[in-house]
């Protein structure tokens, strides 16, 4: 039997009347609290290229028209009314019955690096390291607003309550890190003041185990609240404490083996653990100015380069998958003032976070991912904003085994929708678990008879861009 | 996290060890008394090994440092009552710390 078999929750438990299971989950747990986790694939499908991810996760929805999708057709044509070849039945969002004209892209584009990307001149400092990132303009997905674009963005699914990737990928392949969280997500705004919700089920692990879940770290203030003993509990006291209550939990699991015991023996010990390694891992005073000064990081500011930095300590100790998201791309108006604040929030951080893993050796087996849920129209909204827009949008990638320097696919001459090479949201996620051996069909669990993946029914790896 | 070291659940503890140790009896009646009112059932003979040990491995703890004692007691705003010992309610409310922070005890599953 293989060891995700037995981490089945009460009510499929029950529902399937299989016996004994859960002993073989005891089994699982104990050997998990003897050191660094393992997950369900074992050995890997096949070798893998990355090892961890990254992802500086852009919500709101970036503009693929002041990014990364050069559009000189569309600059031509501003002011033009949108021809109807491109729109006639198409989804909109809140353009909905408005007379459709084409907004001119509202900067520059420059040649960057020996490989001549193309890059909004907005973003100087990808340009600096334009030879390593791999350029995808062919994205598209299937929901044309925000709360379902990040559920399908992120589970693969726009039904609540499938795991996040995160919480795939930590199922699927454990964490080099004991002391804290496989799966850790870190939240910032910055300037421009839309402070759009993103639901904390984005980063749940859905129908898997809750101790696959991502865990949020506080960018500002305490990481972690309550991370100190209460007074007058020495760390003797505290480990007693949480082995009295892990034995307790124990008993309840033998008798009633429900999983979810398992979980929460898992957190407590991960909460122990975490009182003593979080500290270390917020304690930035060894790191050098010219560190913070090439991520512009002021550690505790909780900004977007505060994060690339803590992402990267993230990585360094064994944290599988680091997700950042950082918020406000949503610029249905005052598009060229506002895509230019997120630009200078996350263009320098996101440089400097590749060129650091790059000079540690990291950035061979660290998957960096840059993108939001969808992109935006080439379309103008009231004059000086963009629309939602799912047909065509594009993603940064760089490292862990994607092709360093290329750009990959295209839109239409006006940006409109994926053209050559489209990506599908099953696509990249199949993309993703394929560079770290994972082949997306064969993650699956079963959940009310049926296989469920991250990848669902479709998904091909994108061959184009791996090395 | 939270429910270990937020002092208002600390503070609910010590004011539970209070109520069990104003109970008559051994360790062990006072102990399934806890188990009742936390989980409205009698621990098993397991459990109230487990819970007793953590009573007497803190007592001996806060014996030896009777300042850990009185900074534990401090947390919260509920007054201690005057005729506690601090070191066995300091060891109490380390089990009904423990006891609060079961999994049975804190979902309905």
């Amino acid at each position: 039997m293989k060891p995700c078999d037995c981490q089945i929750h009460r009510r499929a438990f029950l529902g399937r009347g299989i016996a004994c299971v859960g002993l073989l989950g005891l089994q699982n747990l104990l050997a998990q609290d003897s050191g660094a986790s393992h997950g369900v694939v074992n050995p890997l499908h096949h070798p893998a290229k990355a090892k961890r991810i990254i992802f500086l996760y852009q919500a709101g929805g970036p503009s693929h028209l002041e990014t990364f999708d050069n559009k000189p057709k569309l600059r031509e044509e501003a002011g033009k009314p949108m021809p109807e070849s491109f729109t006639k039945g198409q989804q909109i969002a809140q353009l909905q019955g408005a007379k459709l004209t084409c907004f001119g892209p509202q900067y520059e584009f420059k040649k960057f690096g020996k490989s001549g990307q193309e890059i909004c001149e907005l973003f100087p400092h990808l340009g600096s390291v334009a030879d390593d990132l791999c350029i995808v303009r062919s994205m598209w997905t299937e929901q044309i607003n925000h709360d379902p674009a990040h559920t399908i963005m992120n589970t693969g699914s726009i039904i609540p309550g499938r795991p996040s990737m995160g919480s795939w990928v930590f199922y699927g392949l454990g964490a080099d890190a004991s002391d804290l969280p496989g799966f850790v997500v870190l939240l910032s705004t910055g300037e421009g003041g839309q402070m759009q919700p993103i639901a904390a089920r984005q980063w749940s692990a859905g129908l898997l185990p809750s101790k696959f879940q991502g865990v949020k770290l506080n960018s500002a203030g305490d990481p972690v609240l309550y991370i100190q003993n209460p007074p007058g509990v020495n760390a003797k006291l505290q480990r007693q404490s949480v082995d009295a209550i892990n034995k307790l939990n124990r008993a309840e699991f033998a008798a009633l083996a429900d999983p979810e015991i398992q979980t929460r023996i898992a957190q407590y010990e991960m909460a122990f653990a975490m009182q003593s390694s979080v500290p270390g891992l917020m304690d930035m005073s060894k790191e050098p100015q010219s560190v913070l000064d090439m991520y512009g990081a002021h550690p505790g500011d909780g900004s977007f380069a505060s994060n690339c930095l803590l992402a990267r300590r993230l990585a360094e100790r064994g944290v599988r998958f680091i997700q950042l998201y950082h918020r406000d791309w949503d610029h249905h108006r005052g598009l060229k003032v506002n895509v230019a604040l997120k630009a200078k929030e996350t263009d320098q951080a996101t440089a400097a976070l590749i060129t650091d893993l790059k000079q540690r050796g990291m950035l061979d087996d660290t998957l960096v991912i840059w993108g939001g849920e969808f992109g935006r129209t080439p379309m103008s909204q009231g004059g000086d904003g963009r629309d939602h827009h799912i047909k065509g949008f594009s993603y940064m990638l760089a490292g862990g085994g994607t092709k360093p320097g290329i750009t990959y696919g295209t839109t239409d001459e006006l940006g409109y929708a994926a053209e050559q090479n489209p990506v599908s949201v099953h696509d990249f996620h199949a993309t993703m678990l394929h560079l770290l051996g994972i082949d997306h069909k064969r993650l699956a669990v079963k959940f009310q008879g049926l296989d469920v993946r991250l990848t669902g029914i479709s998904g091909d790896v994108v061959r184009d861009i791996l090395t | 996290l939270v429910l270990l070291n937020d002092p208002i659940y600390v503070e609910a503890a010590r004011v539970f060890a209070e109520h069990v140790l104003e109970r008559k009896g051994s360790l062990d009646d006072r102990i399934d008394w806890a188990f009742r009112r936390v989980v409205d059932r009698e621990g098993t003979p397991e459990e109230r090994r487990i819970a007793a040990d953590l009573y007497r491995t803190s007592l001996e703890q806060y014996r030896r440092s009777p300042k850990d004692a009185a900074e534990l007691l401090r947390v919260g705003e509920a007054p201690v009552p005057a005729g506690a010992r601090p070191d066995e309610l300091a060891a109490m409310t380390m089990v009904a710390r423990a006891l609060l922070n079961m999994h049975e005890t804190i979902t309905r599953n």
